[in-house]
């Protein structure tokens, strides 16, 4: 298990790189930048942390590297869900500091919206999910394709989130959702659980064969 | 006592596939891998280290079952790859510090000794290094964590002749513990010529011999000779020819039987292994 | 001791290493119970290979020049003075016959050989100048 510790401790050193970048995407995406729209970061966010905690180990070099390690190929696809995992928590939260930064600096009333953050958390995490997958299955420029189509699909579920946000349906559905909160999250919590790892299988089974 | 045994191994690849190939590499010695670029030795190592799954045959390191099967026996070997497989982006010492996490016998002294000796800087960032540098960086890495198996794949490849030379002396220190074993493919014959103790030659994806490198050496001869010598009975002694219109040269694979057939209308010499390498891929024939 | 090697002239390199140590021995340059370095040191700084040079130590033990003892390496024989001799003796009639070869073929005679032999012995000062 002190190889997880090493592995992950990898994936924050190759990330390190991009703090500014993500630290201009903090600032342009939250409430600061975006004032009618502070929902903005949180799909946006996470979804750019979790592409580049992946692309350093993209190339083809950097997974024989890790393959020549002492370390079982599940293992390895291991450590990088719960790299993932950790960067997305840190998305979330770093989401919130940022709006709750913006709501500070604009006189806002402070609020903090549990259910968009854990909402945020969930469905970053099936995100994950469906995303890593792909990272394991195909090689280089399968993949890059793929980031491209993740891009994209981010920012299209972030339009259509907006506008679902503001729907009279989704009243609908929140109001049925808030007649039982505790059994909604349970119930939520629990398929994300599922669904990640199934995905966690799907990647194992992926990589298990794969020629570098 | 071996170190690699190598099972009826195949594997079909882009253009061309190993077939069933099976040696040894005797633990205690340098066993030298060679053959053209593309015959196969790359991936040879590749299914060794686990990174490619043959479609047949199986590997076994110091006992233990090699490939995508286990990973343990990874931490007795020393690797060095034939491209830079390190993180660009980080230095040395970063690339470092992830590196020996992994090994419970990483020796930090031993590590700065090769820095120094290899002068390599250790806050430089791995792209900005010649690639001698990062073959080199490699080299530390992989002998600091006392391995007993050393396994390069081409690592003489970009290194200048004198740092190629030292390569060679490392190699000897590295194996007066005969319990450590040394297998190095190459395309550059002539640093093995001198120091390698078994020759394992891979031709065409097939095994064309595997012997200690003065038996190889010892059974081949290279005969030098007019035009007339040559009918379709003495052709067929020849690994490979080379004739011009002033005479042949050629590989004979049995020295002292065209020598007794040839006496002294030939010249003959020992070849070296570029030789052996060179003429049996023209000669064309798959080596018997 | 040294050890000289000259890849290109033909002899294998494990004879030219038994040559140069027999040679060592018989001149007593290496005394009885000299311990030789190892087949791996000597393979290092020879920059040849170990399996030659255990060739050579191979040979030389067969020849009773040198003992072998496992985990403790090789040393020079404890040869008796009469058993040196008897080697040098051989070295010398493989010499003899050498020498009777390349005489016929210039042609010299056995006894115009040993004439000069007697005059060549004669300018040689008994000190062996």
């Amino acid at each position: 298990m002190h190889s997880i510790g090493g592995l992950m401790k990898k994936d924050f050193l190759l990330i390190r790189r991009f703090i500014w970048l993500l630290a201009i995407y903090a600032v342009v995406f939250s409430g600061i930048m975006q004032k009618e729209n502070h929902t903005l970061i949180y799909s946006l966010f996470p979804g750019l942390l979790l592409i580049l905690g992946i692309s350093s180990d993209s190339q083809r070099s950097a997974q024989q590297f890790l393959v020549s390690l002492p370390v079982p190929r599940n293992r390895l696809v291991l450590s990088k869900y719960l790299s993932s995992l950790i960067l997305v928590v840190a998305a979330v939260l770093i989401a919130t500091g940022m709006n709750f930064a913006s709501d500070l600096l604009y006189g806002h009333p402070v609020h903090l919206d549990l259910m968009l953050i854990v909402g945020t958390f969930l469905s970053m995490v099936v995100f994950m999910s469906i995303y890593l997958p792909f990272f394991y299955w195909l090689g280089l420029k399968g993949f890059q394709v793929v980031n491209v189509v993740m891009m994209i699909a981010i920012m299209v579920a972030n339009g259509v989130m907006t506008s679902l946000l503001t729907a009279s349906d989704f009243r609908f559905l929140q109001d049925r959702f808030l007649e039982q909160p505790g059994l909604s999250w349970i119930f939520l919590i629990l398929l994300t659980l599922l669904v990640s790892v199934i995905s966690y299988l799907i990647s194992c089974r992926a990589f298990r064969t794969r020629d570098l | 006592m071996t170190a690699i045994d190598v099972q009826g191994l195949s594997k079909r690849m882009n253009g061309f596939a190993l077939q069933q190939v099976s040696f040894s590499v005797p633990k205690g010695y340098i066993t030298g891998l060679i053959g053209p670029n593309g015959a196969g030795k790359s991936t040879l190592i590749k299914i060794m280290m686990g990174m490619v799954t043959p479609d047949q045959g199986s590997i076994t390191i110091h006992g233990q079952s090699a490939g995508i099967a286990g990973a343990a026996y990874k931490a007795n070997i020393g690797y060095v790859s034939d491209e830079n497989i390190y993180y660009d982006t980080l230095t040395l010492g970063e690339m470092k510090e992830i590196f020996k996490s992994f090994y419970p016998r990483w020796d930090e002294g031993q590590f700065k000794e090769y820095l120094d000796r290899f002068e390599l800087p250790v806050k430089k960032k791995i792209k900005d290094c010649s690639k001698g540098m990062k073959t080199k960086f490699a080299l530390a890495l992989a002998l600091s964590h006392h391995p007993d198996l050393l396994i390069m794949d081409e690592p003489t490849a970009g290194l200048d002749p004198i740092f190629r030379r030292e390569l060679l002396e490392l190699l000897a220190e590295f194996i007066q513990d005969e319990k450590r074993t040394v297998l190095f493919s190459t395309h550059l014959t002539t640093d093995l010529d001198k120091v390698a103790d078994y020759i394992t030659f891979i031709h065409r994806g097939k095994l064309a011999f595997s012997q200690t490198k003065e038996e190889i050496l010892e059974r081949h001869l290279i005969v030098k000779g007019s035009k007339e010598l040559l009918d379709s009975d003495t052709r067929k002694e020849f690994v490979g020819l080379r004739e011009t219109d002033f005479g042949f040269e050629g590989l004979t694979a049995d020295g002292s039987r065209l020598q007794s057939i040839f006496g002294s209308s030939a010249l003959y010499h020992q070849p070296t292994l570029e030789d052996i390498m060179y003429y049996t891929a023209k000669g064309g024939k798959a080596y018997a | 001791m040294n050890i000289l090697l000259n890849p290109s002239s033909g002899e294998p390199i494990y004879l030219q290493i038994v040559r140069q140590i027999r040679a060592s021995i018989l001149q007593g340059d290496l005394l009885p119970g000299t311990p030789l370095p190892s087949i791996r040191q000597l393979a290092k700084d020879l920059q040849i290979s170990v399996i030659t040079t255990k060739r050579a130590y191979s040979e030389l033990e067969a020849e009773g020049l040198i003992d072998s003892m496992v985990g403790k390496g090789s040393f020079v024989s404890g040869g008796s003075p009469e058993f040196i001799r008897e080697q040098r003796m051989r070295r010398i009639e493989e010499r003899i016959q050498e020498l009777l070869i390349e005489c016929r073929s210039i042609p010299l005679s056995t006894n115009e050989l040993i004439d000069w032999i007697r005059l060549l012995e004669g300018e040689i000062g008994h000190d062996g100048n």
